[in-house]
Order: structure tokens, then sequence, then C-alpha cells
């Protein structure tokens, strides 16, 4: 039979199993004690287990969290919609018949995990929940059935369940759900064939498992510890589904998204697995995406991502004060400008080309691919800190943070003349236009911190303007350049100029990846007490934007804004990893939650 | 629409309207106050102006002072976070907020009355703190003398970039302002000569803004003697702006414009109703105020030449709507839309302002408004939603279909609606779906029908 199934069917298999799952139930081959993995047909191409549901559902319903949720405008009307209020009486009415509130029926219903998993080969999707108690089991089982049966009756409908017998095992179907519960495990299917193939696994092992399956053995040994939530996809399955599919080996129109996973595409091309891991509790949450990798996988075209053999790092985070945001990349620039047709559509590329003739007369004509962004080393470094305004200086209305970046020469000296000559002509033009636009003017200066230079600009407070707070955006920018022993820095304003100076010289302390053998290629970190800070500095700016966009009073709008402030001090830091070794390739998702 | 009014007597016309049992005092005339004295009413209010002489209520209107400490401390504070965002579009959103909340209502329609008399486009002034500015200046002088906003907007920085005075030198005079001042401001077409234009011109020579503000140019100012409409001498602007208010034309044209906007589209007031008071309004030394109280107490306001004979502007449309029914919506939104309508404040479309009248209405504006009132009702973040609508109509006891339609007649339309229309209103309130929803398509209907176009 022609295998029928698109790869957003598997994606949505995916969403399901991060609601659902399964533990790894005992290992012996005996009925009710197999794994959901041991009774899952061997073609299971998505996986997912739940080990412990009711620490999630716990979290979830008695986070502090939630309680500050449900005081958002938005949840409130949601929970007055008729749609809602329908909702809870019907589970009001369904905890009534079976004497527990759903939460404990559920926590009951799945006690010892959940597991999903979807097979390409039926087209079936199949849920096993490992119940408390095979009398807790049946009896919801029995409140169901008779609920089902009564509200029918009600209606005048014909029995609504159909009960058959396969091998000695009675199954239910409801629609186009089947169930059968088997001692304390209750397994739903939508699919015949799945369900036969998961009650034979169940009677005899007679069909095959997932379990058995070695590339799946392959990818549970990479599982550390006990996951909140862990799950599979056969990559090679669904490449294999999909063969006229040609988004591997498609050029990409976005430079911006090619920055960012144009060099996954070979691993994507070749991987057989996808394994996800999620964890979570009051504190935290850490989601890791894992899949087999090797560095020849990565065509030529795309070395500029990982670097030769994979083995290009990105450097470590710069941490100014109050940091926002700190990313940190490694990216061959120069050789992803110079393998542009390779890369990219052919509109794109003659973009480049384009881009290339122009910036030629910028740069005394040297090649802007080659020599110019071959000047510098593939690696870049970004920030954004919360800004402080000096008293004496026009402070603007909006407060924007300051941001930068830092490159590294590969040799310094002859191109420093060209960035500062550059610079300078930026700013010249920035002023005529400016002037054109009745904007504030641009002060240049140079100074100098030990061999240090740095290069700024600062905009001139307007003649017969008191100070005041409340100034034009541009006095958020004081743009500025420096050059620092190999590292050249653009910065929005002067002061994180000075402090990334002091920073980028200090020796270089990678993180603790390398214990593993692990190459950072993407690191970003995000502090939100910064975050949290920069929008309490736009307070007022954003109450305003509430009044006037919602008709709320002041007082409305400082309660909705002061909440927005209150979740963002919720969350401590968010961080981003993208490494990889010889083997593996994975990505790394961390939030920690305010203490 | 229009009416023969030719043979409608002055004294008449001018004479205090005192209710009588011939045409007492009601609250629909009290509602067609308030939509002409400013945008639109509430149900409560009318409650409140019924127990009141029309005369007093007028008084009150003309008063102003009714905005509070804390109201204009909020307007100031929101509006400079506003200019901190450096775009005008964003005043215009600021604008219609303050249009919607304030308690000075004629204020503000005396205010947009003399924005588009002084018409200045932000588009070409480009910075939104001289819009500013202007608009306060405007709002300032809205009831005052109008020789000191003449003198004032002569002044006035976002005036002299609109009209170009900046470039306004001795060797070469600019004749915009020169002609405007004449043509648009003071005396309309037919009462000036090219001639005096050129003198004006040169008398305004050397008015310069510097650093966002007035500057006078002592050399690059003509000094030499000029003549203007019969008088001659070495003239400033300040001096020329006197002479040409002293023009009998002067109090008539600005008299008849305030009747069009006050009163009637159409059709145009004869000499003979204008005159009795543009004399007074000249004789009061341009006291703009008087001269409003004069048209909002007269018989001839109260009567049928007046109600229901003006075609509501975007603005009066949606901001009446909204204070109709005690609702407020994002007002950036807003902008769009009545920019879509045709009347974006702070944008108006050349020197000469919003035409008005009939220009208001065609196919597109009239399917336009009908957007406009959906989007209102969709807008799911304002108080214009349903759950509210079925709160107010509570609060105003309109508990039946019947009473739904009614309340809304009463304070939102100007002319009652044809019985056979209003049972069709009747039906559609009483459709299945919830209280609220059923409230907000009858709005959505009642936006469509003629005569809720007419203010």
């Amino acid at each position: 039979m022609k295998r029928r199934f698109a790869f957003t069917q598997a994606l949505l298999a995916c969403l399901v199993c991060v609601a659902c799952s399964s533990n790894a139930w005992a290992a012996e081959k005996t009925g009710a004690q197999k794994s959901a993995a041991q009774l899952l047909p061997g073609s299971t191409m998505v996986y997912a287990e739940l080990s412990e549901p009711k620490v999630l559902l716990d979290l979830l319903l008695e986070h502090p969290l939630r309680e500050r949720i449900e005081q958002l405008d938005q949840v409130k009307k949601a929970k007055q919609t008729p749609q809602y209020l329908q909702f809870q009486i019907i589970v009001s009415l369904i905890e009534l018949q079976i004497g527990m509130k759903w939460n404990e029926a559920f926590n009951s219903l799945t006690e010892g995990g959940i597991s999903v998993g979807f097979d390409p080969k039926t087209d079936g999707v199949a849920l096993l929940a490992q119940s408390e108690s095979a009398d807790a089991l049946e009896n919801l089982r029995d409140t169901f059935l008779k609920l089902a049966r009564n509200e029918a009756q009600r209606k005048g409908n014909p029995d609504p369940i159909k009960t058959t017998d396969y091998r000695g095992i009675t199954t239910y179907s409801v629609g186009e759900a089947k169930f059968a519960t088997l001692d304390s495990l209750l397994i739903v299917v939508n699919n015949d064939e799945l369900g036969k193939t998961i009650l034979d696994n169940y009677l005899d092992d007679s069909a095959g498992s997932l379990a058995d399956n070695e590339q799946f053995q392959n990818a549970r040994k990479t599982m550390t510890g006990k996951p909140t939530l862990w799950a599979y996809l056969d990559v090679a399955t669904v490449r294999a589904a999909n063969p006229e599919a040609d988004f591997y080996n498609q050029k990409n129109n976005n430079v911006a998204l090619e920055l960012l996973i144009g060099g996954l595409i070979g691993t994507a091309q070749k991987t057989p697995y996808l394994t996800a891991s999620l964890d979570i509790d009051t504190h935290r949450l850490a989601l890791n995406l894992s899949a087999p990798h090797d560095p020849d996988w990565i065509g030529p075209e795309h070395e500029y991502f990982f670097g030769p053999g994979g083995q290009g790092a990105a450097p470590p985070l710069l941490e100014p004060k109050e940091n926002l945001l700190s990313l940190s990349i490694y990216r061959d620039f120069s050789s992803m400008w110079l393998n542009s047709a390779d890369i990219f559509t052919d509109k794109v590329d003659a973009e480049f080309a384009q881009a290339n003739a122009n910036l030629a007369t910028l740069f005394s004509g040297k090649d802007f691919g080659e020599e110019v962004l071959g000047s510098f080393q593939p690696e870049v470094q970004f920030v954004a800190t919360r800004q402080h305004y000096e008293e004496d200086r026009p402070i603007p209305a909006i407060k924007i943070p300051a941001f930068a970046l830092v490159f590294r020469f590969k040799n310094p000296e002859p191109m420093r003349a060209d960035f500062r000559r550059m610079f300078q002509s930026l700013i010249g033009f920035l002023n005529i236009t400016g002037a054109q636009n009745g904007q504030p003017q641009l002060d240049q200066d140079i100074e100098k911190l030990g061999d240090h230079q740095i290069l700024t600009s600062t905009y001139a407070p307007e003649a017969d303007k008191k100070l005041s707070e409340q100034n034009k955006i541009n006095f958020n920018f004081s743009p500025s350049v420096a050059f620092a022993g190999d590292a050249f820095v653009v910065s929005s304003t002067s002061q994180l100029a000075r402090e990334l100076v002091q920073l980028v010289t200090k020796p270089r302390v990678q993180g603790d990846k390398a214990k593993n053998n692990f190459v950072p290629n993407i690191q970003l970190n995000t502090d939100f007490s910064a975050v949290r800070d920069t929008v309490n500095d736009n307070r007022n700016q954003l109450v305003t934007q509430t009044i006037l966009s919602e008709g709320k009073e002041r007082d409305e709008a400082e309660k909705q804004v002061d909440l927005i402030l209150e979740a963002l001090g919720a969350i401590q830091n968010l961080s981003l990893h993208l490494d990889t070794n010889q083997e593996t390739v994975q990505f790394e998702l961390e939030v920690n939650l305010a203490k | 629409m229009s009416y023969d009014i030719s043979n409608i007597d002055p004294d008449w016309a001018w004479s205090p309207y005192i209710p009588n049992d011939r045409q007492p005092w009601t609250r629909s005339l009290a509602a067609h106050l308030y939509r002409r004295a400013g945008f639109g009413v509430n149900s409560n209010q009318l409650d409140d102006a019924v127990k009141q002489q029309p005369g007093d209520l007028v008084k009150k209107m003309i008063n102003a002072g009714q905005e509070t400490d804390d109201f204009r401390r909020e307007i100031n504070e929101l509006v400079e976070t506003v200019l901190a965002s450096n775009d005008a579009k964003n005043l215009s959103a600021w604008w219609l907020y303050r249009l919607l909340d304030t308690p000075d209502q004629l204020q503000e329609k005396m205010t947009l009355f003399w924005h588009g008399h002084f018409a200045t486009g932000a588009e070409k002034v480009r910075e939104p703190r001289l819009m500013y500015r202007q608009n306060q200046f405007l709002r300032e002088h809205a009831l005052g003398r109008f020789p000191d906003l003449v003198q004032g907007i002569s002044r006035d920085p976002a005036m002299l970039i609109y009209l170009d005075s900046v470039t306004n030198r001795k060797s070469h005079p600019n004749e915009n302002y020169a002609r405007e001042v004449m043509e648009l401001f003071c005396l309309g077409e037919g009462n000036y000569t090219e001639k005096d234009v050129q003198e004006v011109a040169r008398c305004f020579t050397g008015w310069e803004i510097r650093r966002e503000k007035f500057r006078f140019n002592q050399f690059q100012h003509d000094t030499g003697e000029k003549t203007i409409l019969g008088e001659t001498g070495p003239f400033g602007g300040e001096k020329a702006v006197n002479i040409i208010l002293k023009q009998k034309a002067a109090p008539r044209f600005i008299v008849r414009k305030m009747i069009r906007y006050f009163m009637f589209d159409e059709p145009k007031p004869s000499d003979a109703l204008v005159d009795p008071l543009a004399e007074k309004f000249f004789n009061e030394d341009y006291d703009i105020a008087r001269l409003v109280e004069r048209i909002l107490t007269s018989q001839l306001f109260f009567s049928e030449y007046c109600i229901g004979r003006k075609v509501r502007s975007p603005i009066e449309f949606a901001v009446g709507l909204l204070r109709g029914l005690e609702s407020k919506a994002n007002v950036y939104r807003l902008r769009q839309e009545l920019a879509q309508l045709g009347q974006e404040l702070f944008y108006p479309p050349n020197v000469k302002g919003w035409d008005g009248g009939r220009a208001w209405i065609n196919s597109s504006t009239l399917l336009g408004r009908a957007n406009l009132v959906r989007g209102l009702i969709e807008q799911a973040k304002s108080r214009f939603t349903p759950d509210k609508l079925a709160e107010l109509a509570d609060s105003h006891h309109a508990d039946s279909p019947e009473k739904i339609v009614d309340w809304l007649v009463d304070v939102l339309f100007s002319v009652p609606l044809p019985a056979e229309v209003r049972l069709q209103l009747v039906d559609l309130a009483n459709r299945g779906g919830s209280r609220g929803r059923n409230i907000a398509e009858v709005i959505h209907a009642m936006s469509i029908l003629p005569e809720f176009q007419i203010g």
C-alpha cells in the first residue's frame, strides 16, 4: 500500500506528543508491563513520552505565573465567553458523574505516564496511558461509557459505543476513536490497523515494535536523566516520504534565514533522526533538540557556517553592564559572500554582485567580499544594553537600548584607515541629510584610551532648548567606532563603545561546552531584569499607547503595563545555544524563572 | 436638502429662541444643540439639558472651563509622549482622543473650525511640535477675538512654513501668505486686488522663523510705503492685518462661514441675513464668543431651516457616535479610517481646508463610514464592544428591542426615522444573537441610513 501521509501530519503528531507521553514502563515483555515503545509498531515515525504528567499538570495549575496570567484582560475576557462557560458546565457535569475533580481523574488515568506515537504506515495515531490501577481505569472507562450512552439516549440517538472482540480483548469504538483497556493500560487509536498491531505486540510481540528498531535504540541512548518530555522523530522516514520535496537542496532567497540555519541543511539531508528532550520545573524550562551530525555532510558552500572540519567556534559572550542581550556567532561572511552563487537564488546573487560593485567604491576599490569582509575573522559578537543618560545632555522621551557589534581583524593595520574614513564619511552624510530634514547635527571627536582609539559622534543639543526628558529619539544615539587590538567595535553609543573597548581586550574564556568536545556555533543570552528595566524606562510611553489604542483610563492603562512588567520580572534569563561535535548537532534553549 | 431662505426675516432669525408651547424645549432640540456646538451627546447629558434653559446651556458651553486640572494634566502628559514619537499622525490620534474626552466640546469644535479656516498641513511643516503649538494657540483663542487670531497666526511658525513666509524677503516678496490672509482668512474673493496682495506681501517681508520661533528680520523687511485697500504708509504686517480687518467684508466673511459651520450647508446665506450679525461682530471688536452665542441661541438655529440641514463630517460622524454611546476606541486606527474618509486632523487637503457639505458623501465614503462602524464594533480591545453596549443599554433602561432602538435614535439621530425603518431596526434588535451583538448590529445598520449622515 502506498504510504500516504504528509509532513505536516508528522509535525502535527509531534505537537500532540508535546501534550502527552509515556514513561519507560517495565521492560519485561509481559502484557501490561510492556513499555509503549514495545507496543507501538517498528514503523512509528514520531514518538513522545511524558513520564510524569501529574508533575507537569500540578506545575501548570499551581505555578505563581498562572495567577498573573489570569489577571490579564484578555484571559479574563476569554473566561467570560459563552464557549468557555459551556465548557466549564460540561466539566462540572463529568466531575459529578465520576465523583472526582477533572485533574484528579487525569492524574489517576495517567499516573504511570502517557505516550503518543504516529505510524505513517497505517496513518494512525496512538495514545497509551498507564493509569493508577486496573480498578481506577475500569471505573473511569465505565463512567465514560455510561455518560456517552445516557447522552445519546437523552437525544434519542442510537448507542454511540460499538464493542468488538480482537483475540479475546474487548475494544470500543466511538466515532473515529477506538480504545481498549488492558489491566491498567489505556490504548486509544484512530485506526484499526494500528490498534491491532499494538494488541498483537501486547499479546505476543508478533507485530514487531519500535523498541526493536535499531535507530530508535540509538536515539534512546542519547536520553540523559529523566526528562519531563522526551520525543523522537524518524527524519529518514520523513525524507523518504517526501522525495519530491526538494526543500533540502533549494537555494535560499533569504539572507537572514541562511545566516541563521543555512548550515543545517547538510545535516537535515543526512541525519537519521531527531530527539527532543524537555525539562520543566518551578524555576526552569530547558529544551534540547539533538541529531546525529557529521562535518563531512556539510557542503563546501556552507563551510562558512561551521568552519573547516566543523571546528569554527563562536567567541564567548560579551557581558557589559545591564546587558539585555548578548549574541556571539561563528560565520565566515567573506566565504558566504564569495559563494553566494551556490547558496542563494539568482536574484539574491545578483544583488550581492551589485552591492559588491557599490561597496568597492567606498573601500578605495577593494573587493568587498574578498578583501574587506576577508579582513575579518569569521566571528561576530553583538550586545544590547540598557542606556543611562547624562544629566547635562538632552534625554530622549523614547529610550532605546544601546547596541554594538564587535568584529575581529585578521590583520588590523591595513584596514583601520579604511574603516575610519568610512565612519567619518557616514557621519558627514548623516549631517547633510539630517540638516535637510531639520534633525540635530552630530559632532565628531576622537578619543584615546591607552593604545585604543574611539571615533565618537554626538548629537549637538538644539540651541535655545531647555534640557528636558522629552527630546527626540536621536538623542539615544552617539554613533561610534573603536579600534582595540584586533577588535573593531561599531556601537550605537560612545558610552557602550568605551565599555566594550575594555571588555574586548580581556583574555577570552570559553564556556563549559568544550568538556564534551562541543564547539559553540551560536550563543545567545537574554537577561530579563535588564529587559524589564528598559521597558520600565519607557513606562510612560507604553501607558500612553495603551490609553490611546485601547481607550483606557490612566489607572487601568498603568495597571496593564505594570502587569507586563511584572510578567517580565518573573523571568530571570533566556539562553540559546547551537553546538556541534564530530557526531552530534544540538540546539538548547533554557529559560530560568526568577526565584 | 436646500431650503429657500430668501424670505427669512433677519430680526426673527437672530432673536433668541425662548421655549414656548408651539416649540417646547425638548430632548431632540437639546441633542441638536449638542451636535452642532460639539460632536455628540449621551442620554445622561440630555436628561440634564432639558432641565435647563437653552440660553443658559449655551452660556455654559461658551464659558469653557469644564476641563479640570486633572484632565489638562492628563492631556498634556499624553501629548508630550506622543510628540516624542516625532510623527504628526500620532498627534492626530491624540487630538481625536481629546475630542472624545473633553467636557468642553464647543471649545474643541471651534478649534476644529479654526484648524480648517487657517488650514496648515503637517506634511509640509514636518515638525509635529509646531503643529501642536499652533493647535494650542487656536484652542486658546477659539472663542476669543478674531484679530488676535489673525495676528497670532501671521507669526505662527507652522503657518509661516506652510505658506512659505520664511522665504518672504524684501528683494523678492512671496505673495502666498498675503493672498491667503485676504482671500481665505479675512475677506474672501472679490474684496481685494492683485495690487493689494503685492503690497501686503511687502508688509510681511522679513517675517521669518529661527529655531522654531517667530523672528522679525529687520534687514529683510521692506520699510517703504505701501498702499493697501486705500490706505498708504510704511506699514508692517501687523498694521496690514489691522487694515484688512477694518473692511466691512471681513466680519461678513467670517459670519457667513460660521453660519455654514453651525447652521446649514446650503444655500449660501444672503447679505440681508448675514449683515445684522456681521455688524454686531464688527462693533463688538470681533468677539467670537458673542457671535457664536448669538448663533446658537437664535430662533433660526432651532428652526427647521437648521435642524438636519448639515452633512456630518467624518469626525462628527465618528466622534458623535462614540460620544453618544459613551465609548472610546483605538484612536490610532480611527485616525487611519478618518483619513480614508477624507478628514485627517493636521492634514487638511489644501490651504482652503476641507470643503465640507455634500463633498463628504459619495458611494465610496458611505461604504467607508459603514466599515468604520463595523471596525469599531469588532475592536476587541475598545470599550465599544457588544458586552459594553449591553451594559450601556441596561444603564439607560433599554430593556426591549423597541427601547433599544428609541434610545439609539434619541442620542444618535437629528431627524426622526420613518416608521418602517424603525420597525426593521426593532426586528434586527430582536434577532437570535446575544443582546450586545444585536445592539451592535442595529448600530451598524443605523450607520448606513441616509438620516445618520445628517447632523
